[in-house]
């Protein structure tokens, strides 16, 4: 494909962003963990290319953590499309020194899983979702072969606050440091928030059996 | 009390799963890259352009009706305008079934008969930058028309006109040069919303249907006159305007053998669709009509 014009195009509209990320956030960002990281996404919001190399650097990891995080049943390609689509054009708003790059990806996947989710319940009838459950025996999961359908199935009808803080925290593997930081919360407030999604989580489960 | 929920959950996220074939990272990536560029691009400026071409039209005509209160060049009891229309006959194909659209230009020609005017040739205002560049030559209206006889001078303006920032002559200083009362009648084409000659017509069909969040396109394969590969690319209701169509492609086909493909656009709005045929060394051979999308 050829990507020049679009690449010089977007070059000529991400420069303008330039001036809100100055040498400032260089150095604290000097200071991070994730520097190379931290640096690319700088880069990236003058510089395509620099875009491109996070892309490629993180895109298997996304790509993994949504087909676990859906059970590899439903566009796990589009959705990791999407996800970097939406990293895009976020990128002016990511804020390099607070967080890596990689669990904003997972969180911007995350979300975007949870409007999959919505959609398709949406379009499925409350019929065919019971059949559905019927496929799924929550009884005898093997999550090494089929990725436990039946948990898959009950957190993706949590709440979002709960769905998002046990995927980034379990699924994901993110510190709940790292979790309070992309909620917007203290770490106390993300463990209570894991406790009670735990137990939401649970009541779904019965509820999805009987 | 939640132990084994939490191993449920951590067990899902070590789960072993195949990685992203490198077809499909490549094929994002450039679908990524092609998009950015395009939700850039500033949608309103056709809009503005629109608008600025629709105040300079309207500052025309007024400076053309002079009243004698205000330094205008062109007394208005001295005005003799007459009115030709023409008509236009478009046909857009859409699908099986084809509309009609009948396009009306009204074309009124001013002439003022025997009166001195005053001009300023060679002398460019401030706010006409455009005015005197002796390089324009494939641009009928960026050069100053002569004052004794002005065809097509309170012509509407149209959206897609490159000189819509022209501001009208109502403020140019008089001169005290001599007036240019010879000037021969403009031979300049009017503009028209046809596009340049570069821009094949549309001459096949291209559907797109919706099936969930994805768009759907399909098209007739193409062959001969030099035709490589596709480019898909959404537009304006004007259509192909010019060419490369920079940040509104966003598929390239491989060759000729590609006769539809998908991609994902939650995001339900109607969108305009053309698909081109292209050389190797990207010149248009052929474009398809306009498709819509929802």
């Amino acid at each position: 494909m050829n990507l020049t014009a679009p690449l010089n195009a977007a070059t000529a509209t991400w420069r303008s962003d330039r001036h809100r990320h100055g040498p400032a956030n260089l150095m604290i960002m000097a200071t991070t963990g994730d520097e190379d990281d931290a640096r690319l996404a700088l880069r990236a919001l003058h510089d395509p290319a620099a875009f491109a190399e996070l892309y490629r650097r993180h895109v298997q990891a996304v790509h993994a953590f949504v087909r676990r995080r859906t059970n590899g049943a439903h566009d796990a390609d589009d959705i990791t499309a999407v996800t970097f689509e939406r990293a895009l054009r976020a990128l002016p708003k990511f804020d390099t020194a607070s967080t890596g790059v990689l669990p904003w990806l997972y969180r911007i996947a995350t979300n975007e899983i949870i409007d999959q989710a919505r959609k398709r319940s949406r379009q499925q009838s409350d019929r065919s979702q019971r059949a559905l459950r019927l496929l799924h025996d929550p009884s005898a999961p093997d999550p090494h072969t089929t990725g436990d359908p039946a948990l898959i199935a009950a957190l993706d009808r949590l709440p979002d606050r709960y769905n998002t803080v046990l995927s980034l925290r379990f699924i994901a593997g993110l510190d709940p440091s790292e979790v309070a930081t992309h909620m917007g919360i203290t770490e106390g407030n993300c463990a209570v928030l894991t406790h009670r999604a735990l137990a939401a989580l649970r009541k779904q489960l019965d509820k999805d059996t009987h | 009390m939640n132990d084994d929920l939490e191993q449920r959950l951590r067990a899902i996220g070590n789960r072993p799963v195949a990685g992203l074939p490198t077809s499909k990272v490549q094929a994002i990536e450039d679908r990524l890259l092609g998009t950015g560029a395009t939700r850039r691009r500033p949608l309103w400026l056709p809009y503005v352009a629109a608008a600025a071409a629709l105040f300079a039209g309207g500052g025309l005509v007024y400076g053309m009706q002079g009243d004698g209160n205000r330094d205008s060049l062109h007394p208005s009891e001295q005005l003799d305008v007459t009115t030709s229309e023409s008509h236009t006959t478009t046909t857009h194909g859409d699908g099986d079934s084809s509309t009609t659209t009948t396009v009306r230009h009204e074309e009124p020609t001013t002439t003022l008969e025997g009166v001195p005017l005053p001009t300023v040739p060679g002398e460019p205002t401030s706010t006409e930058p455009h005015g005197t560049e002796p390089t324009r030559t494939t641009e009928p209206r960026t050069t100053e028309p002569p004052r004794t006889t002005l065809p097509h001078s309170t012509e509407p303006p149209h959206t897609t006109a490159p000189h819509s920032t022209e501001p009208p002559h109502t403020t140019a200083p008089p001169s005290t040069e001599p007036p240019h009362t010879t000037a021969p009648p403009s031979t300049e084409a009017p503009s028209t919303t046809s596009p340049p000659s570069s821009i094949p017509s549309p001459s096949f069909t291209i559907t797109v249907e919706r099936s969930g969040d994805k768009l759907i396109w399909h098209w007739p394969q193409a062959g001969g006159g030099g035709a490589h590969h596709y480019v898909l690319m959404w537009v304006t209701p004007a259509g192909v305007t010019d060419w490369p169509m920079d940040g509104h492609q966003i598929f390239t086909s491989g060759g000729l053998g590609t006769t539809t493909v998908q991609e994902t656009y939650a995001v339900v709005e109607p969108r305009r669709w053309v698909l081109a045929v292209v050389t190797a060394d990207n010149h248009l051979v052929a474009i398809s009509s306009i498709a819509i999308s929802n």
